[in-house]
């Protein structure tokens, strides 16, 4: 047992309690300071993950936190260079989350105990979802994000709206769980184990391996888990929950569930799916697999982009691009190579930060009282020049347009599909991207080409002017970084 | 399928005896009705208002929290079966899952759910 | 005899009737029943698989299967509690609990 693997953990869920408890004895003008020791801790966890990450590199100092069967309690949780790059990605976005939302919350009057202390608890999911290798600890840390995230939805208790998508999203989160706990069930019947490596033995899920019962039932327990994990991440069957979801939502709220509960279900369908999809690689092939993902991902980005066309609305209009960014993503596991897992986990970083930046824009804007609809950006670029270039490079990302980072995950996906014989995937893809275009480019052409009678500029505060500018740092700096960066994503992927 | 024709025979009889006994009880007691007699048992209390009246929320929220309190026991229960072999590293287990408990007790009196008003 | 396999189809059966009940359902409790009742058939499952395994001589793998199934129970409890609690809040905001009658979110 060795408890130095789980000190991010246990930092972001001894901080979400200490707020919670902190909260009841604070007087109503110091609320503030329930966000300042969220950051605090987030940030304690962040430096406790890079330290873990470092020693745990092949080139650092050698502890051997990656190796086979490191972990907590029997290998159920895990600490691999896979865990710890997403761990980081993860309270990176809690970080900036908690920064664009106090401003919010106190405009708002939303209780900021309880949002700063459902917002750990919920990225203490997403952190254990990271680590596991085990079903029964998927499963917790599933709902760990997700129950904290059904309350963060209805948290503006005076809008009907918030309760409308807090009721929505429950319901569908709540059987998307009971599909996927049906799913692992099978898995569990199946392979007798719940632990994920049970999958891997040698002629397991090949339909004319040794078991001629337990194969195919673990391989309906997975298929049932790609349906289930399709509601978590949004792919197009099972995405007609996120509009309403995004849209009602309080707007900071939105922005962590475009990234936080999305990328950590999708880090928890590589941690599942990768070894297996390689594994189709390599021997007897489970190949409903690779055809299913394959699938799921044309119609998700195509479904997505079309439907984000018509879209008025901001958020919901981000909904559906984030769902077909989902989409692209789904091509990395299709092609069912390390490449394809390396360039998921990469897009993954790109789209968080990227799509962060925007939401800042977005929240920086409503904090001053411009609405959500697109034509409230009209003539932005006189209002306020700065958000109108965040906006501006974060939009560019999204659509893939080099040095940005979007450019490069776009890349590696796109170059993975072809290495793997499936071009036609990547053309679909690059389709995709240009008919996306088309509802960034509204967005663009509001802000710098429609003159609008020059009103008050809107200044941002100091709160969600730092998480802003990191973000479109980022944005600029991991595009620059890409090769190293991919490095580290190809040495996480390798280690699932 | 010998054991299942043991639970029929059972089910049976059990079925026969309360007709039996009502149907006695019916024969044999005197008939002298009166409204007190009439009126719903209600643990001596005297009965007030219908039974299909509006509970308060407060009442709701109670539960909820009756709810949770009440299942999460249920992990104390494998905990008692084996505390000898886990040792002292159980218990403190054990205590850090309660003192998570505590707080959430905590919670709920500071926002006054526990208060019946 | 009832043995293994008939428990494993019952949880089938009672997923599927819960399932189609939480899809067919407009009442947002009604859905939260069913969707209850497919964590009982995954319970059940859980539970014999665990059995099973037991039975055919893997004993460490019925551990697992019923620490999942006490698992799911405590886990459901909450996600319940946080699911009738929003369900309140629709209801005092609005009376009504069909989700056919809350669509101010569309488009």
């Amino acid at each position: 047992m060795d408890w130095n693997l789980v000190t991010p953990e246990l930092i972001v869920a001894g901080t979400g309690l200490a707020v919670l408890v902190l909260d009841l004895f604070l007087s109503e003008e110091r609320r503030r300071s329930a966000a300042y020791l969220s950051l605090a801790g987030l940030l304690a966890a962040l430096v406790a993950s890079v330290r873990l990450l470092a020693a745990g590199l092949p080139d650092g100092s050698g502890a051997a936190a990656a190796g086979p069967g490191a972990g907590l309690w029997g290998g159920m949780l895990v600490a691999d260079p896979f865990a710890l790059l997403v761990k980081l990605l993860f309270l990176g976005i809690g970080l900036a989350v908690i920064m664009l939302s106090v401003d919010f919350v106190e405009s708002r009057r939303i209780a900021a105990g309880e949002y700063n202390a459902l917002v750990l608890f919920s990225v203490l999911g997403m952190m254990i979802m990271a680590g596991s290798r085990d079903l029964i600890v998927i499963y917790l840390g599933l709902e760990t994000t997700a129950i904290a995230s059904y309350v963060l939805a209805g948290l503006l208790r005076g809008d009907a709206r918030s309760g409308e998508a807090a009721l929505k999203y429950f319901l569908t989160g709540a059987l998307a769980s009971a599909v996927i706990l049906f799913g692992m069930s099978l898995v569990f019947g199946g392979t007798g184990s719940t632990s994920l490596t049970a999958l891997l033995a040698p002629g397991f899920l090949g339909l004319s391996g040794a078991a001629p019962v337990s194969g195919p039932l673990a391989l309906a327990g997975l298929v049932l888990l790609v349906a289930g994990f399709g509601f978590k991440i949004a792919a197009v069957p099972f995405h007609f929950w996120a509009p309403d979801a995004y849209e009602g939502a309080p707007t900071p709220v939105t922005a962590f569930f475009s990234v936080g509960p999305k990328a950590a279900a999708f880090a928890v369908v590589l941690r599942v799916f990768a070894p297996v999809l390689l594994l189709g690689q390599a021997g007897g092939p489970p190949a409903v697999l690779p055809v299913l993902f394959a699938g799921l991902a044309v119609v998700t980005m195509t479904v997505g982009n079309l439907v984000a066309l018509t879209q008025k609305n901001i958020k919901r209009m981000l909904a559906y691009s984030s769902i077909a960014h989902a989409g692209y993503m789904m091509v990395g596991l299709a092609v069912a190579t390390p490449q394809g897992t390396a360039a998921v986990i990469y897009y993954l970083l790109a789209y968080a930060v990227t799509n962060l930046g925007v939401f800042a824009v977005v929240i920086w804007l409503n904090n001053r009282g411009t609405g959500d609809e697109i034509s409230d950006y009209t003539g932005l670029a006189g209002r306020a020049p700065l958000a109108a270039a965040a906006m501006l490079v974060c939009l560019l990302s999204l659509i893939g347009i080099p040095p940005m980072v979007g450019f490069f995950g776009k890349f590696y996906l796109f170059m993975a599909a072809v290495e793997a014989g499936m071009a036609w995937l990547a053309v679909v893809m690059v389709v995709n991207s240009a008919v996306s275009v088309g509802y960034y480019y509204g967005i663009v052409r509001n802000m710098y080409l429609q003159d609008e009678p020059a009103g008050e500029a809107v200044r941002a505060t100091p709160m969600v002017g730092t998480a802003l500018g990191l973000t479109v740092a980022a944005v600029l700096a991991l595009g620059f970084l890409s090769e190293p960066l991919s490095h580290l994503a190809r040495l996480a992927g390798g280690g699932l | 399928m010998g054991s299942y024709l043991d639970v029929l025979v059972f089910l049976l009889t059990g079925v026969v005896f309360v007709f039996v006994g009502l149907w006695a009880a019916y024969l044999f007691r005197p008939h002298r009705p009166n409204p007190h007699k009439l009126s719903t048992y209600e643990c001596g209390e005297r009965p007030f208002g219908g039974s299909w009246v509006k509970f308060r929320v407060r009442y709701y929220i109670f539960a909820l929290v009756f709810v949770i309190f009440d299942v999460e026991a249920v992990f104390l229960y494998p905990w008692a079966v084996i505390y000898r072999e886990l040792g002292l590293f159980g218990l403190v287990e054990m205590f850090v899952f309660l003192g998570v408990l505590v707080i959430g007790l905590i919670y709920a009196w500071k926002k006054k759910v526990l208060q019946w008003v | 005899m009832i043995d293994l396999h008939h428990a494993i189809v019952l949880g089938v059966l009672l997923f599927a009737v819960g399932l189609y009940g939480a899809l067919r359902t407009t009442n947002a409790v009604r859905i939260l029943m069913c969707i209850e009742l497919m964590l009982n058939a995954v319970n059940l499952n859980f539970v014999s698989f665990a059995r099973l395994a037991a039975v055919s001589g893997t004993a460490q793998a019925a551990v697992p299967g019923q620490v999942f199934a006490i698992f799911v129970m405590t886990v459901a409890a909450a996600e319940v509690a946080v699911g009738l609690a929003i369900i309140l809040q629709i209801v005092r905001q609005r009376g009504v609990v069909h989700i056919d009658r809350i669509n101010l979110l569309k488009g």
